[in-house]
């Protein structure tokens, strides 16, 4: 099914809300606060549903449902000893730390907790992580176009920027939290039929794995080696998946923080990821299923086409059951991921750019008005790199690999630097600023040693989670040990910043059922049921 | 800043009644198991369903906070 005019018109209804979101929320942006952290005013399930989202990009949406069709269920690690765990533990953990000391962004705690050299490396780091991501989202895009509406890569590329340039240009952060709302519905109703009317023409759950290789029904199972679809035993899945890479996005990742720091008070942005990991449990049935029936129903899946890459598992499936008009909701729902996935990143992008580069080192003391202007200044210029990055990932075969490879060099050795940071007082500055060079330097150094054949592993993904592992332990050992030979800085001077030396009374009055510990329970029973249905 | 719930029940609306209306003009079955369905017109009720639903939430909290 090729889509048709009505299709078009949905997307272009899709299109005037979003624009409409921006011009509204316009005249709210008056300060940099308002614009970058949405003047810390915005209600928990908003800021919740957009932490998700957020991160509902191409990698989601497209990504999740190719390694559905590469690696069966297991690809649901990414959700159920991965994501959920970690949100969980940023929330109850770290949260106080970034929303108690009023930063404004994720270095910017660096800098308060260790020293100037440490942000600027990470604002660094993270700005060129954010743009390389973003790059992702128009490619996904490109592609979905290219099959489905018969668009050129380079037309659907700059359609997608200029709408994305439009809204955070006009709205900043709140138009970008608030359409990614939006988009989370979309694409819940675009995705869900997929699932639904697949499960029901093969039969069945059982019906679907009987007709898939073996290994793809079981999480578990089959982990005691390496020898199971994914290419790797219980241990790297664990430390690498389930505790480096995880950890690392989740609670360090400025992109889904800045969702969090714009809540109202410390317990509605303790909240923020609580509320996310709710849906997000379920995911894998919008996003691995689909996946795992596109191998099913889809014969030539797999095969080294562009057209029937993994990468297009999904939009084949919509494809193949969507008529017009519904085609046009489930383009829309893809659409909208991958735009609340690039807005995203560009929205942590200005601002890590504008206070952590810009006003820190290039130009201090101006007038808000100034870093405002900036700010949006700043928006366009990510976006127009973002373009060129998008071209970047046209030579890597999967999206997947590529976004985990990013996420390796940069957030898993990071997560060392934050869990000593704020669980460690002893953890002095240059020891932090070492260990995160060091473990960074490591971590791209095992991908290119990987490259030129110095180390081997089953699968791309198995080398992600390996070289997450070691990033992050040789940060960890080099911090500790330089900590010890180093001068740490004085308590005083770390109040709210690290555990022990932080004021947790701020959460005890709330309903129960609003109160970060009893969420947090539960989310961990439901996680540990899906494990065990799925062993 | 205006209340969320607001626009993503008119969007819904929207999409819902050009779904069913589209869907009763232009049947297409898609199938589903032994049976056909028109996906269009179920799809769209339920996205009708949910857009009246989000507008009803956002009308009846005029003027309060929406958290």
């Amino acid at each position: 099914m090729q889509a048709g005019i009505l299709d078009y018109l949905i997307i272009g209804i899709y299109f005037v809300f979003v624009l409409a979101i921006g011009f509204v929320l316009k005249k709210d942006m008056k300060t940099s606060e308002d614009f970058f952290l949405s003047g810390r005013s915005i209600p928990s399930w908003i800021t919740g549903l957009a932490f998700i989202s957020a991160n509902l990009g191409a990698i989601e949406v497209m990504g999740m449902a190719a390694n559905g069709a590469e690696y069966g269920i297991m690809t649901a690690h990414f959700y159920w000893v991965g994501a959920i765990p970690a949100m969980l533990f940023l929330a109850i953990f770290m949260m106080p730390f970034y929303y108690g000391s009023k930063v404004r962004s994720v270095p910017e705690y660096l800098k308060l907790r260790f020293n100037e050299p440490t942000r600027a490396f990470n604002a660094i780091s993270f700005a060129v992580m954010t743009v390389l991501m973003s790059g992702i989202n128009m490619y996904a895009m490109a592609l979905v176009f290219k099959l489905l509406l018969n668009w050129s890569m380079d037309m659907s590329i700059l359609v997608s920027a200029a709408v994305v340039l439009a809204y955070t240009i006009l709205g900043g952060l709140t138009s970008s939290i608030y359409n990614e709302v939006m988009q989370f519905f979309l694409v819940i109703f675009g995705l869900l039929p997929i699932t639904l009317i697949g499960l029901i023409n093969v039969g069945g759950w059982n019906a679907l794995v009987k007709g898939l290789p073996k290994g793809f029904d079981h999480l578990w199972a089959q982990t005691a080696t390496a020898s199971n679809p994914m290419g790797v035993d219980w241990i790297g899945i664990v430390s690498g998946l389930g505790f480096v890479l995880s950890f690392g996005y989740w609670c360090t990742d400025f992109l889904v923080i800045q969702r969090a720091l714009a809540a109202k008070n410390l317990s509605s942005a303790q909240r923020t990821p609580l509320i996310a990991a709710f849906p997000k449990i379920f995911f894998p049935a919008l996003t691995v299923i689909p996946g795992m029936l596109a191998l099913y129903l889809i014969p030539l899946i797999g095969s080294n086409t562009t057209n029937y890459s993994y990468n297009m598992a999904l939009p084949l499936m919509l494809e193949k059951y969507y008529p017009t008009g519904m085609l046009g909701v489930g383009l829309t729902a893809m659409l909208a991921s991958f735009m609340s996935g690039m807005a995203g990143n560009i929205t942590a992008f200005n601002t890590v750019w504008t206070y952590d580069i810009y006003q820190t080192y290039l130009a201090k003391d101006k007038s808000d008005a100034h870093y405002l202007w900036i700010g949006r200044l700043a928006t366009a210029a990510g976006i127009v790199v973002s373009i060129a990055t998008a071209y970047l990932v046209m030579d890597y075969p999967s999206i997947m690999d590529y976004m985990q490879m990013i996420f390796s060099f940069f957030n898993a050795p990071l997560f060392a630097t934050f869990l000593l940071g704020m669980f460690w007082k002893r953890t002095t500055p240059w020891a932090a600023f070492w260990g995160l060079v060091l473990g960074t330097i490591a971590a791209v150094g095992h991908h290119f040693l990987t490259e030129a054949g110095y180390f081997h592993y089953p699968s791309m993904m198995a080398a992600n989670f390996w070289r997450s592992t070691y990033g992050w332990l040789i940060n960890f050992v080099v911090t500790i040990a330089l900590s010890y030979v180093t001068k740490p800085k004085p308590e005083s001077e770390l109040k709210g910043l690290v555990y022990g030396l932080h004021d947790m009374a701020a959460i005890a009055q709330e309903v129960w059922y609003k109160r970060p510990y009893v969420l947090a329970s539960i989310l961990t029973v439901m996680t540990i049921i899906c494990n065990l249905l799925l062993w | 800043m205006f209340d969320l719930r607001a626009p993503i029940g008119w969007l819904f609306v929207v999409l819902g009644l050009i779904l069913v209306g589209y869907g009763i003009a232009v049947p297409v079955p898609t199938q589903v198991a032994t049976t056909t369905i028109n996906l269009n017109i179920i799809w769209g009720a339920a996205m009708l369903v949910f857009g009246l639903f989000m507008s009803w939430l956002a009308f009846s909290d005029r003027g309060k906070s929406s958290s």
